[in-house]
C-alpha cells in the first residue's frame, strides 16, 4: 500500500517537474521513486502492518503481491535507467511519459493486490489508459498512430468482454470479493451455467490482456509500432501485471468451480505455444520477433495458471516473470542502441556487432540465450519450475511446451549468428552512453543472481 | 420503486442486456469507422451496467450499483483518451476507417 501511494505522488510531482520544465530532475525523480517503493515492498515482505490490513478488503499487500511488486519495480527502474537516452528526443512531452509510466506501474501494483473484482478491473483500466497514450506518444509517426489506435480498441473491447464476464459472476455467486465469490462456488458443489459462462468471459477477457491465442491479433501490431521504450515496458510490466491477476483471481476465487475453466486455459496454452513459435521462425524485423517470443512466453505462463492452488505454482510464475522481464529489458536496451544509431529495425542491424562493441553483444547473448532456456541461464530454471509444477496433472501440454521450447531456440540464435558469425556490412558506430552501461550491468548482474540461487526467490510464495 | 424493477423477471434483464452486448460485440468485429466501433464498446459497457443494475435490485445488494459507477467513471476516461487518439490519427491519415491502417501488417 505504502509502495503504492510512492509511485502515486511520485508520478504527480513528475507532472510538475514537466510542467515547470525541470528536465534534468525527471530521471532521478523516477528513478528515486521507483527506488523507494522498492525498499518499502522488501521490507513489507515479512512484516504485516496495521495500515495494509486496514484496506485488506479491496487491496491486501501479501506476500504474494509485494513479491509481484518487486518485479515490476525492478523492470521498472531498469527501463527508466535506459531513459535519459532512450527520451532523448521528446521535449515538451517528457514530464508526462514519466508520469504515465508511473500511472500505470500504479495500475500494476492494484493488479497484484486485488481482493475484490471492482479493484481488479479498476487495476487494468488504471494500467492500460497510460500505456494508449504512450503508444502513441509519437504523435507524427504514423506506425506509432496506428498502435495506439489497435491498442485502444482491442483493450477497450476485451475490457467489455471482462466486465461482462465479473457482471455474469456477480449475478450468480453476490459477491464482488474473492473469498466470498470461492465460499459460494464450494458451497454450491456445482457451478450453475451463468457462471460458467462468466468465467469464461473473464478468461478471454484477461487472456485478451496477456495477448495468448487467439486473443493475440493486436500485440506483434502494437508492439512493433510503439516507441522501442514503450514496447519494452508493455512486454515485462504489462504481462508480468497480466499473469499475476490472471493467477490471483483463479487460485484465490475459481479453484472448485469445475475443469472447464481448465480446459479453455489448456487449449489456450497449446495454441499460444504452437503458433507464436511457429510464426516467430518467420520474422525478420526484431521487434516483431520480440512480440511474438513474449506471446509464446505467455503460453509456458499459462502453465502456472494451470497448477493454480498448486504449492510452488505461484514460485514458479514469479520466478519465470522477474527471469523474462529483467532479459527482455537487457535485450530491447541492446536493440535501442542498435536500432537507433543504424536505423534498421531488422536482424540485419546487428551484423558484426561482436567485433564493434563486445560488451552490447555479450549482453544481448546472454539475455537471448535466457529467453530461449538453454540450461545454464535462468531461464532454463524458470522454464523447469513450471513444467515440474504443471506436469502431474497435464503431461502431453509440458511435452508440447517441450518441443516448443527447442523451436524457439532457432529464433533467439538468429540474433546470435548475426553478431558473431555474420561479416560487417554497414559502417556505422555504436556509440554507449554511461546511463545504459550501468543499466546493462545491473541487469546481467541480476540475472547472474537469479542463475546462482533460484530456489530463495521460488521458495519466497 | 424497486418493486416497479422486480414485476419484470431477472431473466428478461438478463436476455436484453446480453442482446445489447452482442449488438456490441458484432459491431466492433464488422465496423469499418473507428468512431463507429468506439460506439460499440460503450454499448458494451451500459449493457454490463443495465445487467449490475438489475442483478443489484434483484439481490438486494448494494455492490452492485457502486459497481456501475465506476464502470461509467472509466468508460468516460476511455473515450476520452479513445477521442484523443481518433483525432491524432485523422490529423495525421484524414480518414478514420481502421482498414486504412494497414503500415504495420507485413
Amino acid at each position: 500500500m505504502t509502495s503504492l501511494l510512492v509511485l502515486f505522488f511520485t508520478a504527480v510531482i513528475a507532472l510538475f517537474a514537466g510542467l515547470f520544465k525541470k528536465r534534468q530532475w525527471l530521471q532521478p525523480l523516477a528513478l528515486a521513486g521507483t527506488g523507494v517503493a522498492f525498499g518499502i515492498a522488501l521490507v513489507d515482505i515479512n512484516t504485516s502492518s496495521a495500515f495494509n490490513e486496514r484496506y485488506a478488503s479491496m487491496l491486501q499487500f501479501d506476500t504474494y503481491a509485494l513479491a509481484f511488486t518487486v518485479v515490476a519495480l525492478l523492470a521498472t527502474a531498469l527501463i527508466f535507467g535506459l531513459s535519459r537516452w532512450g527520451f532523448r528526443e521528446l521535449s515538451d512531452t517528457l514530464g508526462d511519459n514519466y508520469a504515465l509510466f508511473l500511472f500505470s506501474l500504479c495500475g500494476a501494483l492494484c493488479m497484484f493486490s486485488f481482493t475484490n473484482m471492482v479493484m481488479l478491473f479498476l487495476g487494468i483500466e488504471i494500467l492500460s489508459i497510460p500505456l494508449y497514450v504512450l503508444a502513441g506518444s509519437r504523435r507524427d509517426d504514423l506506425k506509432s498512430n496506428e498502435a495506439a489506435l489497435k491498442y485502444f480498441l482491442m483493450g477497450a473491447f476485451a475490457t467489455g468482454i471482462l466486465l461482462f464476464g465479473i457482471a455474469l459472476v456477480y449475478g450468480s455467486t453476490a459477491s464482488f470479493d474473492l473469498h466470498q465469490i470461492h465460499a459460494v462456488i464450494t458451497a454450491n458443489g456445482h457451478s450453475p451455467n451463468m457462471l460458467s459462462a462468466g468465467i469464461l468471459l473473464i478468461l478471454i477477457g484477461l487472456s485478451f490482456k496477456v495477448s495468448a491465442v487467439p486473443f493475440h491479433m493486436w500485440a506483434p501490431d502494437v508492439y512493433t509500432g510503439s516507441p522501442t521504450m514503450i514496447t519494452a515496458f508493455m512486454a515485462t510490466v504489462v504481462k508480468t501485471a497480466g499473469f499475476a491477476a490472471f493467477y490471483r483471481l483463479f487460485s484465490t476465487a475459481f479453484t472448485g468451480a469445475g475443469d472447464f475453466w481448465e480446459v479453455a486455459v489448456a487449449m489456450v496454452a497449446g495454441l499460444t505455444l504452437v503458433l507464436a513459435n511457429t510464426t516467430a521462425i518467420f520474422q525478420v524485423n526484431f521487434k516483431r520477433m520480440m512480440a511474438y517470443s513474449s506471446i509464446s512466453h505467455a503460453g509456458y505462463l499459462m502453465l502456472a495458471i494451470l497448477a493454480a492452488g498448486q504449492p510452488g505454482a505461484g514460485g514458479a510464475l514469479l520466478y519465470y516473470t522477474l527471469v523474462y522481464s529483467i532479459a527482455t529489458v537487457c535485450a530491447f536496451a541492446c536493440f535501442l542502441l542498435v536500432s537507433e544509431q543504424n536505423l534498421d529495425e531488422t536482424f540485419t542491424a546487428f551484423n558484426g556487432l561482436s567485433k564493434k562493441q563486445p560488451l552490447i553483444a555479450a549482453t544481448m547473448a546472454v539475455a537471448m540465450l535466457t529467453l530461449a532456456g538453454i540450461p545454464p541461464t535462468a531461464g532454463f530454471f524458470g522454464k523447469y519450475f513450471l513444467f515440474t509444477v504443471a506436469f502431474e496433472r497435464y503431461p502431453w501440454l509440458v511435452v508440447l511446451a517441450v518441443i516448443n521450447a527447442a523451436v524457439s531456440i532457432y529464433y533467439y540464435f538468429k540474433v546470435i549468428i548475426a553478431m558473431y558469425f555474420s561479416p560487417e556490412e554497414n559502417a556505422y558506430e555504436v556509440k554507449i552512453p554511461w546511463s545504459i552501461r550501468l543499466t546493462l550491468a545491473a541487469g546481467l548482474i541480476l540475472i547472474a543472481l537469479l542463475t546462482l540461487m533460484p530456489s530463495s526467490v521460488y521458495n519466497l510464495i | 420503486m424497486l418493486d416497479v424493477i422486480k414485476t419484470i423477471p431477472i431473466e428478461y434483464y438478463v436476455y436484453l442486456s446480453s442482446l445489447l452486448f452482442c449488438i456490441g460485440v458484432f459491431g466492433v468485429l464488422i465496423r469499418r469507422n473507428a468512431i463507429v466501433v468506439l460506439m460499440c464498446v460503450e454499448l458494451m459497457l451500459n449493457a454490463v451496467n443495465l445487467m449490475l443494475a438489475a442483478f443489484s435490485t434483484y439481490l438486494s445488494d448494494e455492490q452492485g450499483q457502486i459497481m456501475v459507477f465506476f464502470i461509467m467513471v472509466v468508460a468516460a476516461a476511455e473515450a476520452a483518451v479513445g477521442l484523443g487518439i481518433l483525432v491524432m490519427v485523422f490529423r495525421n491519415t484524414k480518414t478514420t476507417d481502421i482498414y486504412k491502417l494497414d503500415k504495420l501488417k507485413f
